[in-house]
């Protein structure tokens, strides 16, 4: 029985290896502004909220080869903003990439309905260390939009049926 | 009663038997010498002969409308974008055919000999790369063709778009503005880069709906280069050209056989048959490495033993003859729609391409109207295959395409084809996200220079001659380099 | 009761039609053309009438359909048959089709199925050269060197100045001489000192059978051709069927090459013509 657990804690300990590998923490304060600009470079518009009616956004951008960048959402209970994890095969993983040796990266990020305030996290070692923030305002198909949607869905139906 | 069994049975013995030796004897052409054949005589008749004429004629419209389709011309790629969401069609895909369909009426009203032409030059500088932002369709033809050939693609014989455009590679439809029920085109001109617009009075109905709908969650989504700003030099090593489709969710693909189908006697007499050769032709050679050899009828057949063709008239406008049609006349020059279809009716006799074989370029010889030279190559499932065939004899250049086929006023004066099949053995999923590709192409072609330019990327097969399976990869064209890199996917 | 009868009938007509068409088939299969002598007659006058002579028992009156021979190369590896001929230690040179190997004075050149070998000087000695002997001496020659001497004849013999004998071979296969194959070898007292040749090896018949024209067709067209020499009289001293090689400037390694029925016309200043016995086509040199 004891070997059993020591069994499961050491494989548990090692798959987790993987994850510790980015110093990356789990949450950043709202304030944090880093101590480089340069490491990456943002292509999406900072500067202003973007709107969308998608239900996902490709971030991309250009940095120095092996820089891990790790991606943040603003959490308003906690006023901080969070690792975001998604759930691979089982298994819950930070959204995160290392910059290669093109220098380009772009991910594509899930957005949930109305505001999304996300914050990327550059890192090149352990003291050096970019933020920047992008705010995402995914918008729900207009009630117009929506009324029209549905008229060419029926139009479509009634050619369907008509032919 | 038993008596009577045998004797019916010996009857219907003989009977089978003479049937057997008259048309052994009529068919049978050597057995006749060279001056003198029983319906060869009756052929030259002048009643015979007119009788003959007006029953190929039926023949030949019935014909008109037979099975025989000509995808060859039919672009690799339809690019559908929806608003926010941008699907790249490859032939196979059901709404490649419907959003084709939709493009080629649309293009056909412009096209229209009696159309009269909205034509307005867009000088903006990002006018195109913005166009392709909204709902639209793209097509990229790859290859630049002229616009008359465009217009004998749809059937018009002269269009009037030829006047204000000569040279076309790529379109994009878009509705136009909401007052009208028009559509417009934006079209580049390849000569000197600028953007036209053209309006055409159209029924947009059946477009709004293809553009409004509802999109399969499979759907593989695309972005250009240029919306993510990858066209451009800021802390990035490598700069992709601003029209580079990059796809952005796991591809289905999948890992393919190549066989040489040509094996046996009978596939080399439906060779000779298509290229007119007589099935047991006296000369007939073959060569140290096996490959046979026929001349006959003022040319030279080749067959290789690992698939390659090659057929040479000795002179010109003396190979095969390509009209399908024996007694009628010929028409004074046969047009580019007519040498393209008479060339690809030869390739299917010889092999069965049809969704297989896709044109990538023509040429034609400017002072000699009527001469045509078609490269084609393959396609397996949307996705192309790359011929990259290096040969030891130096008589055979390196073969860097499928098929090409040389026509001259209707008859041929030169033929390769590598003939292979392709058939799909296991499915794979390509999640190999862009940037990682992006990765080792930098890896693969780390040159000294400060960055590197890509002109195009995209999933395909390479073809060697020499490996069975092939694996779909990344093939990606550089500026200043003559191949193409090839970067293996990772895959699950 | 009544149809038995008519069967039995029926059984006979068409054992008659059957034996008909067979009959029919083997005839046309083994087509013998004969030619009158009429004909004959009228082409030796028009002959001579455009200044060609030709003796009436010359002509052939009756041809047989004939078969495509098929020829083989029996050395196809060359780098093979330079070692056998210069032995080991040569020195390539490749430009294209044609190969050099190079071993001291000796030069072997190869092209496909021809070649030629010059050896500045010969070292083997030849005890007793005379004309019979360097008949029998080449042909030992040939067979070390893997040249297939089966179907090979003596076509001539001439004697040398400096005391050496050319031996001219060429092939014969089912009493059909095959015109442009040979191999012609030079022997000095010191041995074998040049040797050329264009070897081809006769393999078999194809079973189809072709029908040939008529010589007098082929005489008739003989007067129009370009090569004779129409300022003075010729006289035809020999005319034969056999075959040819056919060479194609598109096919160098062969493997195996069709021979065709050739008709050959020999005048009396030695020259000849070939015409192909099917189509009646001139063939140019």
């Amino acid at each position: 029985m004891f070997k059993r657990l020591l069994q499961i804690f050491i494989i548990t300990f090692i798959l987790s290896i993987p994850a510790v590998v980015m110093a990356a923490p789990d949450e950043m304060s709202t304030d944090d502004k880093g101590n480089a600009t340069d490491l990456i470079i943002l292509n999406n518009a900072v500067d202003e909220e973007i709107t969308t009616f998608e239900e996902n956004y490709i971030l991309s951008g250009s940095g120095q080869e092996g820089v891990a960048v790790t991606l943040y959402v603003y959490n308003s209970e906690s006023d901080k903003y969070q690792k975001v994890f998604i759930t691979e095969e089982d298994i819950k993983k930070p959204v995160e990439w290392e910059i290669g040796a093109s220098g380009l990266f772009a991910q594509q990020v899930d957005l949930k309905k109305g505001k999304n305030a996300f914050a990327l996290r550059a890192e090149l070692d352990e003291e050096t260390y970019q933020v920047i923030k992008i705010d995402i305002k995914r918008q729900n198909k207009d009630f117009i939009t929506k009324i029209k949607d549905l008229k060419i869905g029926i139009g479509n139906v009634l050619d369907t049926l008509m032919k | 009663m038993k008596k009577d069994k045998v004797k019916t049975l010996i009857l219907i013995l003989l009977v089978a038997n003479s049937i057997f030796l008259t048309t052994q004897i009529w068919m049978d052409k050597k057995l006749w010498s060279a001056d003198y054949n029983f319906f060869a005589k009756w052929g030259e008749n002048s009643i015979v002969q007119a009788i003959t004429k007006k029953l190929s004629w039926v023949v030949r419209n019935g014909e008109a409308g037979a099975s025989f389709v000509n995808q060859t011309y039919y672009p690799q790629k339809v690019v559908v974008n929806y608003g926010n969401f941008r699907a790249a069609y490859v032939n196979g895909d059901e709404l490649y055919t419907q959003s084709l369909d939709e493009f080629s009426r649309a293009l056909k009203a412009l096209l229209r000999e009696d159309q009269v032409v909205r034509y307005q030059k867009i000088e903006a500088e990002d006018a195109w790369l913005n166009i392709l932002k909204l709902k639209s369709i793209y097509i990229d033809l790859k290859v630049p063709y002229k616009t008359k050939f465009i217009g004998q693609f749809l059937g018009i014989k002269n269009t009037p778009l030829s006047n204000y455009i000569k040279e076309i590679k790529e379109f994009i439809l878009v509705p136009g503005d909401s007052a009208s029920n028009d559509v417009t085109f934006y079209i580049k001109d390849f000569n000197d880069g600028s953007v036209a617009k053209f309006d055409v009075t159209y029924d947009r109905t059946q477009l709004m709906n293809l553009l409004n709908r509802e999109i399969p969650a499979s759907t593989v989504d695309h972005k250009f280069s240029f919306e993510l700003e990858f066209d451009k030099k800021k802390a990035n090593k490598i700069v992709l050209d601003s029209q580079v489709l990059l796809p952005f969710n796991k591809q289905k693909a999948e890992v393919i056989k190549s066989t040489n189908p040509i094996q046996d006697d009978h596939n080399v007499k439906n060779i000779l048959r298509a290229f007119k050769y007589s099935t047991n032709n006296p000369r007939k050679y073959i060569e140290t490495d096996n490959t046979l050899v026929y001349i006959e009828n003022y040319s030279t057949l080749k067959i290789h033993p690992d698939g390659l063709i090659e057929y040479d008239a000795i002179e010109e406008g003396k190979g095969l003859r390509l009209y399908s049609d024996s007694y009628g006349n010929d028409p004074a020059t046969p047009s580019f729609q007519e040498s393209l279809n008479m060339a690809v009716k030869l390739i299917n006799k010889i092999q069965d391409t049809t969704g297989k074989l896709h044109l990538s370029s023509v040429a034609e010889d400017p002072d000699k109207p009527g001469s045509y030279k078609f490269v084609f190559n393959y396609y397996h499932n949307g996705l192309p295959i790359t011929m990259n065939l290096i040969s030891d004899d130096k008589d055979i250049l390196s073969l860097k395409y499928a098929v090409k086929v040389e026509v001259v006023n209707g008859t041929l004066k030169s033929y390769r084809h590598y003939v292979r099949d392709y058939e799909s053995i296991k499915p794979i999923t390509v999640d190999m996200p862009v940037p990682n590709v992006l990765d080792a192409i930098y890896k693969i072609a780390n040159a000294n220079a400060p960055y590197i330019n890509v002109k195009d990327l995209h999933l395909s097969y390479e073809e060697d001659g020499q490996e069975e399976i092939l694996q779909p990869q990344w093939h990606v064209r550089l500026k200043g380099v003559d191949n193409l890199l090839m970067i293996p996917v990772d895959k699950k | 009761m009544y149809w038995s009868r008519v069967k039995t009938i029926l059984i006979i007509l068409f054992l008659c039609i059957n034996l008909f068409l067979l009959v029919s088939m083997m005839v046309s299969i083994n087509q013998t053309i004969t030619i009158s002598s009429d004909t004959v007659e009228d082409t030796v006058e028009v002959l001579k009438k455009n200044n060609i002579s030709v003796e009436k028992s010359l002509i052939p009156t009756r041809m047989h359909n004939m078969p495509i021979l098929q020829m083989q190369n029996t050395q196809q590896d060359a780098d093979a048959f330079a070692e056998r001929i210069l032995g080991e230690g040569y020195t390539e040179e490749k430009d294209g089709d044609v190969s050099k190997y190079t071993l001291g004075s000796s030069i072997l050149t190869v092209e496909g199925c021809a070649f030629s070998y010059i050896k500045a000087s010969p070292s083997t000695a030849i005890t007793d050269l005379n004309e019979t002997t360097v008949q029998e001496h080449a042909k030992k020659v040939l067979e070390r060197f893997h040249l297939n001497t089966k179907y090979a004849v003596v076509q001539a013999v001439k004697k040398q100045k400096d005391g050496g004998y050319t031996v001219a071979f060429s092939q014969r296969y089912a009493k059909k001489d095959i015109f442009n194959v040979y191999i012609t070898m030079t022997f000095t007292p010191q041995g074998l000192k040049f040797m050329k040749g264009y070897w081809l090896t006769p393999k078999k018949f194809t079973s189809e059978k072709y029908p040939i024209r008529h010589v007098t067709s082929i005489l008739i067209n003989f007067i129009r051709n370009e090569d004779r020499p129409k300022d003075k009289k010729v006289t035809i001293t020999d005319i034969s069927l056999g075959y040819r090689a056919d060479t194609n400037d598109d096919v160098v390694n062969i493997k195996t090459a069709p021979a065709i029925p050739v008709w050959r016309i020999t005048t009396d200043d030695g020259k000849v013509y070939y015409y192909e016995a099917m189509t009646g086509d001139y063939i140019i040199h």
